[in-house]
């Protein structure tokens, strides 16, 4: 069997600075030279990836990235399925939907447009509840839709709220909460199963 | 967008080298077949949907294609050869010719997101054996499996063992059956917590196991006085099965694996689905399903596997066709050119006319 680094594709960005800092803490240590988007950790077992957090599911899902790290949105969106094989603690975010300050106190359970990055969950969710909903698919600064007017309504993900709130927004409900995952291709985690559960022991946590 | 250059998702043609490499690995895998005393059979390619609606959840019902008949009946594209050949044989099948051994090789029709163009699930190979209760029948699908795909000479590959009926009495235990679809998906991605929220962590921990048949039962020693009690006809069943294969002597490339419980609800005893290097899925799934020729109107026991040869051919190292050569001469008419070339493929040279 396969004895070559477990392969894992990690997001650029913000998440990408905490699973750094995470697994440096359980002594698996890497960095990325400039520029350069694959790594190694110092003990060589593993192959990192950087990838964009919205293309991880695919290197993932094609076996090229045997395993992830990334959070349920970005799984949910791509609507591929993989094992959810550990919960980390850290980088946990809620779905929200918000409005217009003067406006939360208006029923909702009625036909709704909502502006949203987040469409597969968003229509599940309402859809799931009987609620029609219009979503308009923006790819950033969603905030922005109720005061322009595009629409009254918003879905998106929300930590702190003040980004919402300097937009004059209000959080109505949240939808669902969001966490941090190491995911791993199905034939993958087969295969390597044993040094998977290695790795998985090494960095404990569900 | 112009018709001509587009082709319904979930379909393929495959030319030339690639279709003569398809035909060559089919034909190893239908020699094996036969030497194991297994006979040919066809599906057609359409069926009633309501036939299956049942025996099928809701994403493969989703990656079906589907239309309506000149009589209005609600039609199914030939989506997965097992349930289609288990209703055709329990049309014909008479009870003094049991046990029945057959086996498939065809094309299926399942719909593929055009951004995941990794499923390659457009051609299963496999074979039923009907009629046949209990582990004998289990050791004989599973080993014809191991058989075919050692002789392909495949990367490494490893079939992970797992039963439906352990998860079931497993649920029953714990007055979890209602709830065995959802517990089903909680497995199916791996989902500990969730499970843990409807099974004792003991019952979580055991259909997370993943390991020898030696590891296997030190875990099954090590279970609680009351969990190995309520799974001991199951745990029993298994150590058999466990215990032929590791006689066998060729029990390496397989795995204990508990959270295997067969993709489809129509599984009931023991499930196996096989994995090789390189490839982003099973390559192929069994088991057994007692009940689904009862769908069927017949009341007799089946066990089976099919095989994504699709998946799998592209992995494989095999030589390119031989290229033919070509007879030709000046002047010469073709009736010459015809009994030159008649001559060497009496040798199976393979020889073009000019």
């Amino acid at each position: 069997m396969n004895r070559e680094p477990l392969t894992i594709a990690l997001p650029k960005g913000r998440l990408f600075e905490q699973v750094q800092e995470f697994f440096s803490a359980k002594g698996l240590n890497f960095q990325f030279e400039k520029r350069k988007l694959v790594s190694y950790d110092e003990e060589g077992l593993l192959k990192i990836y950087l990838v964009k957090n919205s293309d991880l599911p695919a290197y993932v899902n094609s076996g090229i990235a045997g395993l992830g790290v990334c959070g349920d949105d970005v799984v949910y969106e791509s609507g591929l399925d993989f094992y959810r094989i550990r919960t980390f603690d850290f980088g946990g975010t809620r779905l929200s939907m918000a409005a217009l300050q003067d406006r939360v106190e208006e029923n909702i359970q009625r036909e709704l447009t909502i502006a949203t990055s987040y469409t597969a969950m968003t229509r599940d969710y309402f859809h799931e509840r009987g609620i029609p909903v219009n979503i308009i698919r923006l790819n950033g600064s969603v905030e922005l839709a109720p005061s322009l007017g595009l629409a009254p309504y918003i879905v998106d993900l929300v930590e702190t709220g003040s980004t919402l709130r300097a937009n004059g927004l209000e959080v109505i409900q949240d939808l669902m909460t969001i966490k941090v995952r190491m995911i791993s291709n199905r034939a993958y985690f087969k295969l390597n199963y044993d040094r998977i559960q290695t790795l998985l022991d090494r960095i404990g946590g569900e | 967008m112009s018709q001509q250059l587009r082709v319904p998702q979930g379909t393929e043609s495959f030319f030339l080298e690639e279709a003569v490499r398809h035909k060559d690995i089919l034909g190893r895998l239908e020699k094996l077949y036969r030497l194991w005393g297994y006979l040919p059979v066809q599906t057609p390619m359409v069926d009633f949907f309501d036939s299956y609606s049942d025996l099928l959840d809701r994403k493969r019902q989703e990656e079906s294609y589907r239309m309506i008949s000149r009589e209005g009946d609600l039609l199914i594209l030939r989506s997965d050869i097992t349930l289609f050949l288990a209703r055709q044989m329990a049309l014909v099948l008479e009870e003094d010719h049991l046990p029945v051994r057959v086996f498939y090789s065809d094309s299926i029709l399942r719909y593929q997101n055009h951004e995941d163009i990794s499923h390659n699930e457009f051609f299963q190979t496999g074979c039923e054996l009907i009629g046949r209760k209990g582990i004998m029948g289990d050791l004989e699908v599973i080993m014809l499996l191991h058989d075919q795909l050692t002789a392909l000479n495949l990367p490494a590959f490893r079939i992970h063992i797992g039963s439906r009926s352990l998860f079931r009495t497993l649920l029953s235990l714990h007055g979890q059956e209602k709830n065995e679809a959802e517990l089903a998906r909680l497995l199916d991605i791996r989902d500990y917590e969730g499970l843990c929220s409807y099974l004792p962590c003991e019952a979580a921990d055991l259909l997370f196991f993943i390991g020898t048949s030696d590891e296997f039962r030190k875990k099954v020693s090590s279970l609680s006085e009351g969990m190995g009690k309520g799974l001991k006809g199951d745990l029993s069943l298994f150590e058999d099965l466990l215990d032929q294969l590791k006689k066998t002597e060729k029990d390496t490339c397989f795995r204990v694996d508990m959270s295997e419980i067969g993709g489809q609800p129509y599984y009931t005893g023991f499930v196996f689905q096989a994995y090789m290097e390189g490839a982003d899925r099973a390559i192929a799934s069994g088991g057994r399903y007692d009940d689904l020729f009862g769908r069927f109107g017949r009341d007799v026991t089946s066990v089976g596997f099919s095989l994504l040869l699709r998946k799998i051919e592209k992995l494989m190292e095999h030589p390119a066709p031989d290229k033919p050569s070509h007879v030709r001469g000046e002047g010469k008419d073709f009736a010459e050119l015809y009994r030159e070339a008649s001559r060497r493929r009496d040798r199976d040279e393979p020889v073009c006319i000019g």
